[in-house]
């Protein structure tokens, strides 16, 4: 008896709760609008808030609000592609960015005025007396951006942070994290980067770093792609191809070429600025010839050509004689 | 004597004596002059002048950016070489007003007021705006500002500032014992100008002389007092000084006219004098020339815009191996990052310190000994502070007041662990303004929405 009684009672029990629950769902359930998941799904839940929103399901909220579709970099085009999908919208091709930092600066290329003993973050260094660094724009070394990273991206060494463009993801964290604007996010198909964010005039910078743009303007009249902003060079986001020529005519290195060297090849390898000092030389020489040989087939051509015009020229002697004739 | 004194603060190795004896030499005019338009609190002053320009002393080269903002005035006759960016003492480049003295050091005519005494108070007050004045003991605030306090906010106490509490420095000490006569008149306008009839003349009582200076000098003025301070870091803080002679406090946020007083520094009142007994701009000030690592210790009167290079340099240069210039004392002052930097209005000192002095520790985790809140004068916790700046809990650091901190060092000065307290809440107090900033304007998002 008592055994049947106490399976009536839970019985009983469940069936009420069920019977509750299904009432909750009916009169209080809240609509979830059932693309919320597929965006999440589609969005590569790393959490990085590089787009603004904290966490990925934010972000899809806001898309289902109506926000821009291209916020997400690590998730790129694929996963652009797919939220247009979800949503019915046109996909927009996205262009993938990685982080590069501004500025070569190593301690063998240029120095610090001071001596700093503080805290090792890089906001808290720039406050003291604008920074130990020579360069007011310089990259200060203590790794700010390095804390913000989280995907182990940066590296610094000798009072630089160069990024690891293939395991740079685009977030854009390091670049909010930089006292200095140092950072900033380019295409990555764009292969040709000037490092150097010094905005002074081209003595001062001279006195200061020999890697540093002295805004000399070489690079200007080598390709359209370069802007001049004061003293500084300033590279848009489409390039032309002959951007990349002025890594080999830029007087003092400060332009990257990444097919011919990696950025941490040349802001960290010794070797490697001597080896971009070499290719400079060579196509110095090369562009001699080529000008030397323009020069003679110039001449040639002239010469030729004078020997052409020679005899129209007696053609339209001719000619007028004809026409005097006539 | 009764002295009075506030709660918490430190007891410094004060080494007043190196330059206490020495009396204040003018210094030798610069051949050049450096003069950073932002040289007080506020909006930075236009430049006026161009490259080119001849200038006479006195001549405004700068007007005033806004009302919190001051004139800046040509400090020696001569050409104007440059109008371009220099290096500011706070190790910035900014921009600047440079000079080439032609050594004649021909003067603008000045203008007195006569018997200021019964001058109207506003004619008063514009005279020490134009002339440039502002608070001479190191923060730099625009002096005609505080003396247009709000209708709402009545004031009935103004205190002189002569507690120069700073280790090191002498040049108030100095000012007073020399030229007492000076810094009373300068006093009796500032109260004039507020129609305040209580003044207190505040003064640390390791500067015997300067007090007896003083006693004479306002002996017979109805309404001032001289009333001596216990010697003690911070006590030359508003705040600090504020509660040890009125036991007033000043509310969280709030301004010393907010609870009825006005301070000023000595060489603020001084400046004051000049601007209406002379029609004399503000282009000089006393400054102290000091520090273990300097040949003679000094106080000079110096031309503002003269390279630091070029006072230590007529203080004997310096004798062992310098370690850390600092420009102010060595609780506040500010490290410069080269001798280049011009005197400015705020620099009461140089401050040369040997190498062996400059403390290289690394810094350490805290140890929670609690003796950095046992000294702290405003009554925070640096110790919790100092652990959420830093971990960049900004919200939580908002929530410790970070924003009431006076950075007067003396939490990192008593650390057993050589924590850099005072730059870790320089840098929360920056985080937190850009933190608020953000949150008001979520919050006028928000009501634009509600509203349509």
């Amino acid at each position: 008896m008592g055994f049947a009684l106490s399976v009536l009672i839970l019985v009983g029990l469940g069936a009420s709760a069920a019977a509750g629950l299904a009432l909750a769902d009916r009169y209080f359930g809240v609509e979830e609008d059932p693309r919320l998941d597929a965006l999440s799904d589609a969005l590569p839940n790393a959490n990085c808030g590089g787009c603004g929103y904290p966490g990925c399901r934010a972000y899809a909220q806001a898309l289902l609000a109506g926000e821009d579709i291209t916020l997400c970099a690590p998730g790129g085009n694929a996963s652009v592609q797919r939220i247009a999908e979800i949503l019915g919208t046109e996909a927009v091709a996205v262009v993938e960015r990685v982080a590069i930092v501004k500025c070569a600066g190593t301690a063998a290329v240029t120095s610090n005025r001071a001596k700093y003993l503080g805290i090792t973050d890089c906001a808290a260094a720039n406050l003291v007396a604008g920074g130990p660094a020579e360069c007011p724009d310089g990259c200060l070394g203590l790794g700010s951006c390095i804390a913000a990273c989280e995907y182990d991206a940066i590296e610094i060494r000798n009072g630089v942070a160069v990024i690891l463009p293939e395991r740079c993801i685009g977030d854009g964290l390091c670049v909010k994290a930089c006292p200095r604007h140092l950072i900033e996010l380019v295409p990555k198909d764009r292969k040709v980067h000037v490092l150097c964010s010094n905005h002074q005039p081209g003595k001062e910078v001279r006195k200061i770093c020999s890697v540093g743009c002295t805004g000399c303007k070489l690079c200007t009249k080598t390709s359209s792609s370069f802007t001049m902003d004061g003293d500084l060079a300033i590279l848009g986001d489409e390039v032309d191809e002959r951007a990349a020529e002025a890594a080999l005519v830029c007087p003092t290195g400060t332009i990257l070429d990444q097919n011919m060297f990696s950025a941490r090849e040349l802001v960290f390898d010794p070797e490697a600025r001597r080896r971009l000092k070499e290719r400079q030389a060579e196509y110095k020489k090369q562009q001699r010839e080529a000008k030397k040989k323009a020069a003679a087939a110039k001449k040639a051509a002239e010469a030729k050509k004078a020997v052409e015009t020679n005899e129209p020229a007696d053609d339209a002697d001719h000619k007028d004689e004809q026409k005097v004739t006539s | 004597m009764r002295r009075v004194t506030f709660s918490g603060g430190v007891h410094p190795e004060y080494n007043k004596n190196l330059a206490s004896q020495a009396a204040i030499t003018d210094a030798a005019l610069p051949d050049q002059v450096v003069l950073p338009c932002s040289q007080h609190l506020g909006a930075p002053a236009r430049p006026v002048v161009a490259k080119g320009d001849l200038v006479k002393v006195g001549q405004v080269v700068a007007e005033s950016g806004g009302f919190v903002s001051v004139p800046i005035h040509a400090t020696v006759s001569g050409k104007v070489v440059e109008v371009a960016g220099r290096l500011h003492p706070t190790g910035v480049i900014q921009p600047a007003v440079v000079i080439a003295a032609d050594g004649k050091d021909e003067w603008v005519e000045l203008d007195p007021i006569d018997q200021p005494l019964e001058a109207d108070p506003d004619v008063l007050k514009e005279r020490v705006r134009a002339a440039g004045v502002v608070g001479l003991g190191g923060a730099t605030f625009p002096s005609h500002v505080k003396l247009s306090p709000p209708k709402n906010k009545p004031i009935d106490r103004v205190l002189l500032n002569g507690a120069e509490c700073e280790p090191y420095l002498t040049a108030d000490d100095r000012l007073m014992r020399e030229e007492p006569e000076r810094v009373v008149k300068g006093f009796r306008i500032v109260m004039r100008i507020l129609g305040v009839s209580q003044g207190r003349l505040c003064i640390e009582d390791n500067k015997p002389e300067a007090m007896a200076a003083m006693q004479k000098a306002a002996a017979g003025i109805d309404g001032v007092e001289v009333v001596a301070l216990a010697t003690k870091y911070p006590q030359g803080g508003e705040k600090q000084l504020i509660q040890a002679v009125l036991g007033r406090q000043v509310p969280s946020g709030g301004l010393p006219m907010d609870c009825g007083v006005v301070v000023f520094n000595v060489g603020t009142c001084a400046a004051i004098h000049d601007a209406v007994y002379l029609g004399r701009p503000l282009v000089d000030r006393v400054c102290t020339v000091t520090g273990r690592a300097v040949a003679q210790p000094s106080n000079m009167r110096v031309r503002l815009g003269t390279p630091v290079a070029s006072l230590l340099e007529q203080a004997g240069g310096t004798t062992k191996q310098a370690g850390k210039v600092i420009l102010g004392g060595p609780m506040m002052g500010l490290t410069v990052p080269s001798l280049d930097v011009p005197v400015i209005k705020g620099t009461s000192g140089v401050l040369v310190q040997a190498a062996d002095e400059v403390v290289e520790e690394p810094y350490r985790a805290c140890i929670r000994c609690g003796m950095c809140v046992r000294v702290c004068p405003i009554g925070l916790t640096p110790n919790e502070m100092g652990s959420r700046a830093e971990m960049g809990h900004w919200e939580e650091l908002d929530g410790l007041d970070v924003m009431d901190c006076i950075e007067c060092g003396s939490c990192a000065y008593v650390c057993p662990a050589y924590r850099p307290l005072v730059q870790f809440f320089k840098l929360g107090k920056a985080q937190v303004r850009v933190l608020r900033q953000k949150r008001k304007e979520a919050e006028a998002e928000v009501l634009r929405a509600a509203k349509a």
